[in-house]
């Protein structure tokens, strides 16, 4: 099962992945003619940064996703293909459990229409949209298997910070 | 293995779910005392409007957990925990005997009807089935007023339901606010504004006394000042209170609702609860309370079906405030304890800004965040849920928390555990 790894070390927060998603995730598929669209194309993912340093914030399709288990009206669910966790917008009320538990803090509001917002891992793409598009690659879409538990391990404590950062190699 | 599951909600689908997860070949029978399939109960108030077609109400296959035994329109109403049998009553009247090797009462709650002259007979409501609300449907159709007797939030989705049909709506709440458990004072006046635009009147700090009828019709309400308000129709949303009764038949330990340990035990050998019968510990005040919440439901059926298919999982605690919301287009999310003031060891920030309605509320107590009120503006609600639920010291988080954008990389920053579990799940 894929997913989405982040090397925040090599993060310039360039936000190239942030524009990348909305694209995506839009009718024309244009940087330039999305823009205009309406609904207003959104992105999924978050370049946050604090204390000067950044990091991308994504939705990490959890295992017991609480927005799964916590949806009243049956919107959310995991899809058997792709492993996503993912929103019916059919069914989605915009009653907004789902921000409300999301620990973080990356399910978005679609206000025009009501619905909720979150990663699909762009189903069909052989990378989502926002690895494709990291300029430096920081993001990197793994069989978590290959993402093994030591480097994960050592990203930990990279990203919160405990010890000097230093790159894993690209591709694992 | 067999399982029974008593009640095909929230937590006792999630229960099932649960159980099937760690034990494939576990038989797993539901009873349901409903004649419907299992739904998504928060969205009956759909009903009243035709506001969704029933299937999108009735949960999917996908989201029902697969090879379940589902017994619909029975009704368990005995339990033997020594022989490990419930007897069960169908819709027809007929009895059987229900035998089980583990038993997971999820029996919900019911209703409230508080003690007002003429609420008992026709024209007369209260909301928590989908039969329920296909009755209120039908006392609407024709009808002209409708008075709701309690704000809260089916007070408030009965009163929109209503609305929305072109009834003149008056909602009657004895507190001071609308949705007073979900909203203080500061927000419950940006909401009255959006129910006052709806064309719904609010009378706050009154109750009922008496319903009047000619007939069979109801004609008008009459409040404790003495006020008449003509109706054709009545809609109680007061509370729920937990359904206990299957519970005492088999001699089960109850105070407000039905005890449980950390593992969603009852006090039987083999018979577990979870959901809005349960008693159990506020995770954020350490109070012992009955919630009536579907992500509580959810959260500890999935707990009490692990352990039933031989998991060992703890039971953390119910939120006794976790609810989201839309109402009048507007969005709410309160979690934990939000109706304190500053004092007392308790420090409160709360702000509101315009033009479009937005307000913040945090509630500190120590070096630990309580409470959260968001109107307005909800994006990373979660996260500071998280920080609630995980008693978070945020003592070096402060500055962000109040800021206008706190994110959870703020909390991976400041937080080893919250790195390891971005970096894991």
């Amino acid at each position: 099962m894929k997913r989405i790894f982040v090397r925040p070390d090599l993060c310039t927060a360039c936000k190239t992945c942030e524009l990348a998603c909305a694209v995506e995730h839009s009718q024309a598929k244009s940087i330039f003619a999305s823009p205009l669209e309406t609904p207003r194309p959104m992105n999924r993912v978050f370049v946050e940064a604090s204390d000067g340093r950044k990091i991308p914030i994504f939705c990490r399709q959890c295992d017991d996703a609480p927005c799964v288990a916590a949806c009243i009206s049956g919107a959310m669910f995991r899809d058997p293909v792709t492993d996503a966790v993912m929103c019916d917008w059919g069914r989605c009320i915009g009653c907004w459990t789902c921000v409300m538990v999301c620990p973080y803090g990356v399910i978005g509001r679609q206000l025009e229409l009501g619905k909720a917002v979150k990663c699909d891992l762009c189903p069909g793409r052989e990378a989502p949209a926002c690895v494709a598009s990291c300029p430096t690659k920081a993001l990197l879409y793994e069989e978590v298997e290959t993402f093994s538990k030591d480097k994960r391990l050592a990203f930990a404590a990279a990203v919160s910070g405990q010890t000097q950062v230093s790159a894993l190699p690209a591709g694992g | 293995m067999r399982h029974v599951i008593v009640g095909a909600s929230a937590a006792g689908m999630a229960a099932a779910d649960a159980i099937r997860k760690r034990d494939p070949a576990a038989e797993i029978v539901m009873l349901s005392s409903e004649p419907r399939l299992p739904y998504f109960r928060p969205l009956i108030p759909y009903l009243i409007y035709d506001g969704k077609p029933a299937s999108e109400i009735t949960r999917q296959p996908h989201l029902t957990p697969k090879n379940i035994r589902l017994r619909l329109d029975v009704r368990a109403t005995s339990l033997d925990p020594a022989r490990h049998i419930l007897t069960m009553v169908d819709g027809t009247g007929g009895s059987e005997i229900c035998a089980y090797d583990r038993l997971l009462l999820a029996t919900g709650a019911s209703p409230i009807r508080p003690d007002i002259a003429g609420i008992d007979g026709p024209g007369v409501f209260t909301l928590r089935t989908w039969e329920d609300a296909l009755f209120i449907a039908e006392a609407a159709r024709g009808a002209a007023g409708a008075v709701v007797l309690g704000a809260g939030r089916i007070g408030m989705k009965s009163a929109f339901a209503l609305r929305h049909l072109g009834l003149n709506v008056t909602v009657v709440e004895l507190l001071d606010r609308i949705v007073p458990q979900q909203l203080d004072i500061a927000s419950a006046a940006i909401f009255a504004e959006a129910v006052a635009h709806a064309g719904i009147e609010t009378i706050l700090g009154h109750s009922l006394v008496k319903v009047n009828r000619r007939g069979h019709r109801v004609t008008s309400v009459v409040l404790d000042d003495d006020r008449k308000l003509k109706a054709d129709l009545v809609v109680v949303g007061v509370g729920v209170r937990p359904n206990l009764d299957l519970a005492v038949t088999g001699g089960l330990r109850i105070n407000h609702g039905l005890l449980v340990d950390e593992r969603l035990r009852a006090s039987a050998p083999d018979v577990f609860a979870a959901g809005d019968v349960v008693e159990t510990n506020d995770i954020v005040t350490g109070e012992s309370i009955v919630s009536g919440i579907w992500t509580n439901a959810a959260a500890m059926g999935r707990i009490a079906g692990d352990n039933m298919a031989g998991g060992d999982s703890a039971y953390e605690g119910a939120f006794g405030l976790l609810n989201a919301m839309e109402l009048g287009g507007l969005p709410v999310v309160s979690v934990g304890d939000i109706h304190r003031e500053t004092g007392d060891g308790i420090e409160v920030f709360a702000e509101r800004r315009g033009p479009a309605p937005r307000y913040r509320k945090l509630v500190f107590r120590g070096n630990r965040l309580i409470g959260l009120v968001m109107v307005g503006e909800i994006e990373r609600a979660g996260v500071y849920q998280t920080l609630i639920r995980e008693r978070a010291d945020v003592s070096a988080l402060r500055r962000e928390l109040l800021g206008p954008k706190f994110h959870y990389g703020h909390y991976i920053h400041s937080h080893p555990k919250a790195a390891d579990r971005y970096v894991r799940a």
